[in-house]
């Protein structure tokens, strides 16, 4: 409960034809935390084993058909998980799935996806096709739409010897204007209104090509590229002229019968994704195995022929882990347990009570703790709660915010959001119980006439709230001070921890004694001199000049938690301010009056009650963090993650 | 003694109003180097946390001072 788990160093020493069977067996026991190997002259590094370069090429072609299928695994997973719940029979038609695709053996697997790989290409492809088809003819239907608009046939945009024709669509033009201006040189000249754009055909000479030029320029002129019906009709004049309605007609049965089979593509495209899409999430899934189990060598020692791994193993576990290996290699395996440093880098998993779990959060924010010292999770279960409520402490508030974060909860099942509301599910019952002894609810101290019984007042008891503020500094960095002693305690020695931690609690001492002397004339001064003399000396010894420097920290730390007082009062203040801007409303009683008070009732409370969740988390972890932690906390620790345990 | 009250009140708010600016110019550049340094590696966010707020203490000094300085009215 107040240390990590204890490990043990393993050293597997064996020949390296037993090196497969040695890994699947760690792989599926899920408890050694690889050390990697430090290539020196004597031992290698390891080679991958030799089905790795075809698991990694599956793999990458298993995710591109990720890509291209547009499959998302961890959505399509979350989905298959909340209908399981819901129905057990898909989760029937699941399994039978499974049992149908599931580990087809590699030579199989590489068969299924070298085929879907081929399909999907092909359906892409003409997908790609179709929507190109789709997409010309659209831009054909369009421009013929102009020309029937501006009153054009097909055929009088081509087969002229003598004269130009310039189609497409100009820009503020005024075509009274523009048609004086060209009426010199044009032949013809048709304007329509396509679709709020102008368009203009005009036809001249070919002789005042370069005029009509200039004159299109100003009206910003930009030509439509005909030439593609001009041709076609060139083509076909010997035969019959082909009318521009029977030609809109026709292009857009073809525009009709390419989105058809685009559609139909679009369909199958899915069918194949729904077909194959968790044969390709379990394969997935089995091949990440694979590729870790196939690198693995990567880690260890190898010389030409033996291997050698290293790792952490958890205490409990050792000897179930060793015999298990030997049972799968007939004994010919050399397992060595081996001494572990002090200062060696041991990797950290926590072992704490259920309801203290949560708050490792708080560690995990911040920094582990190493092997060797205390794990403070237990004493963030007591304190950050306690520090928070000390400062939102009002029963109203406790009991909004315990239902909102009740309701979060139930809501958001991320990992993280889980600890965490927890962790606040805590801090509102003390923010209730706190309540209660500051006797608050909403800000009022008083409800319908009734006296809400108090312990202390914060509206009016404020040098009161800042002693008691005071004291749990004391108790708080004590605390701190003591479990850093016991930390000291054991890798240095009695005196040394003495020197380091109880030093800064006989300074304490001392200043009090003092205060005795010189606030309150109690007793000789003397004995307060004494002891902070006998501190500093001792201080000194333990913590070198840098203790010494340090030596007004620890009032400047025990003061920081005036905040505990400060942050409370904030609170008060606010919601006091809120509800007796409310109270005038109430006063002379009309429609309006009331919705006003209400509206700022509301808006008022739920602004403090956000500031009263935000300011209190900060500060109480705060607390935690810079005056508790740097008592005792070293931290630095890495979390411990066995091989074959990184995908669950 | 309306006046010495008012110097008195007046002199509270000083300890408040100062040790808030000084915490706030320190809390913009230690706040930015936080954020700095979590955009680079997000595990940072704990220490950066705790470092953001190490200047707060300045305004609680300042507001122990102030209620002291109050508690001095008559």
């Amino acid at each position: 409960m107040f240390a990590p788990k204890k490990m043990e160093k393993l050293l597997i020493l064996g020949e390296k034809s037993l090196l497969p069977a040695t890994i699947s067996t760690l792989h599926r026991q899920k408890v050694l935390h690889i050390i990697e190997h430090r290539k020196n002259p004597d031992v290698d590094i390891g080679q991958p084993l030799e089905n790795a370069q075809k698991i990694s090429e599956l793999l990458l072609k298993i995710r591109s058909l990720f890509s291209y299928l547009n499959i998302n695994p961890q959505i399509i997973q979350e989905q298959l998980q909340t209908k399981e719940h819901q129905k057990t029979t898909t989760l029937k038609n699941k399994q039978n799935l499974q049992a149908k695709h599931l580990k087809p053996g590699i030579k199989q697997l590489e068969k299924d996806l070298t085929i879907l790989t081929f399909s999907v290409n092909t359906l892409l492809g003409a997908q790609k096709q179709l929507d190109a088809k789709i997409k010309s003819t659209d831009e054909q239907l369009k421009q013929l739409a102009v020309l029937k608009d501006l009153k054009l046939e097909l055929d009088d945009i081509s087969g002229y010897e003598s004269i130009l024709h310039y189609i497409g669509f100009v820009q503020n033009l005024d075509i009274l204007k523009f048609s004086l201006h060209t009426s010199k040189i044009s032949h013809e000249l048709k304007y329509a209104d396509v679709s709020g754009k102008q368009a203009i055909a005009l036809f001249v000479e070919k002789n005042s090509a370069q005029k009509t030029l200039e004159i299109l320029a100003k009206v910003h002129f930009t030509a439509m590229d005909l030439s593609k019906f001009a041709t076609q009709k060139s083509k076909e004049k010997s035969k019959s002229n082909i009318k521009l309605q029977a030609l809109i007609a026709a292009l857009q049965n073809e525009k009709k019968a390419a989105e058809n089979k685009f559609s139909a593509n679009k369909k199958s495209f899915e069918r194949l994704k729904r077909q194959w899409q968790i044969y390709l999430i379990e394969n997935e899934f089995f091949l990440s195995a694979e590729i870790a189990k196939a690198e693995a060598p990567l880690k260890f020692g190898s010389t030409d022929n033996t291997f050698l791994a290293t790792g952490y193993v958890p205490r409990d576990r050792t000897a179930q882990v060793t015999e298990i290996l030997q049972k799968k290699a007939d004994n010919k395996l050399f397992i060595q347990e081996q001494h572990i440093h002090h200062d060696e880098h041991v990797p950290i998993q926590l072992q704490n009570k259920k309801i203290v779990r949560p708050f490792q959060f708080f560690l995990d924010l911040y920094s582990l703790p190493n092997y060797h010292e205390v794990d403070p999770s237990f004493f963030l279960f007591l304190g950050f709660p306690f520090l928070f409520g000390f400062m939102l402490g009002d029963f109203g508030y406790g009991l909004v915010t315990l239902a909102l974060f009740y309701l979060l909860k139930k809501k958001i099942k991320a990992e993280a959001a889980q600890q965490l509301f927890k962790i606040l599910i805590w801090a509102s019952l003390w923010s209730l119980a706190f309540g209660l002894f500051f006797g608050e609810f909403f800000g009022l101290e008083e409800l319908a006439g009734f006296n809400i019984p108090h312990v202390i007042s914060r509206e009016h008891q404020k040098i009161l709230l800042l002693g008691v503020a005071v004291a749990i500094g004391v108790v708080h960095v004590n605390l701190g001070l003591l479990i850093g002693f016991y930390n000291e305690l054991q890798h240095h020695g009695l005196w040394h921890a003495f020197c380091a931690k109880i030093s800064w609690i006989l300074l304490q001492i001392g200043s009090a004694l003092l205060y005795l002397s010189y606030g309150m004339y109690l007793i000789p001064p003397i004995f307060g001199f004494l002891t902070l003399g006998i501190s500093v000396v001792l201080l000194y010894f333990g913590e070198g000049i840098r203790g010494l420097v340090e030596l007004p920290s620890i009032f400047g730390n025990i003061m920081s938690y005036a905040r505990l007082m400060a942050l409370g009062l904030a609170s008060v203040g606010l919601a006091v301010v809120v509800n007796e801007m409310a109270a005038e409303f109430f006063h002379e009683p009309s429609v309006l009056n009331v919705i006003v008070g209400i509206l700022i009732l509301v808006i008022g409370h739920v602004i403090n009650i956000a500031l009263g969740i935000l300011g209190p988390f900060l500060h109480s972890l705060r607390l935690q963090y810079v005056e508790f932690f740097t008592k005792f906390y070293s931290g630095g620790g890495i979390a411990y993650r066995p091989f074959g345990a990184e995908k669950e | 003694m309306a006046l010495e009250n008012g110097l008195i009140a007046l002199a509270a708010g000083l300890a408040i109003g100062a040790t808030s600016l000084a915490a706030a110019i320190a809390e913009k550049d230690i706040g930015t180097a936080a954020i700095g340094a979590m955009a680079e590696k997000e595990e940072l966010f704990g220490k950066g946390l705790v470092l953001t707020v190490i200047p707060e203490t300045l305004v609680i000094f300042g507001l122990v001072i102030a209620i002291m300085i109050i508690g001095m009215a008559k």
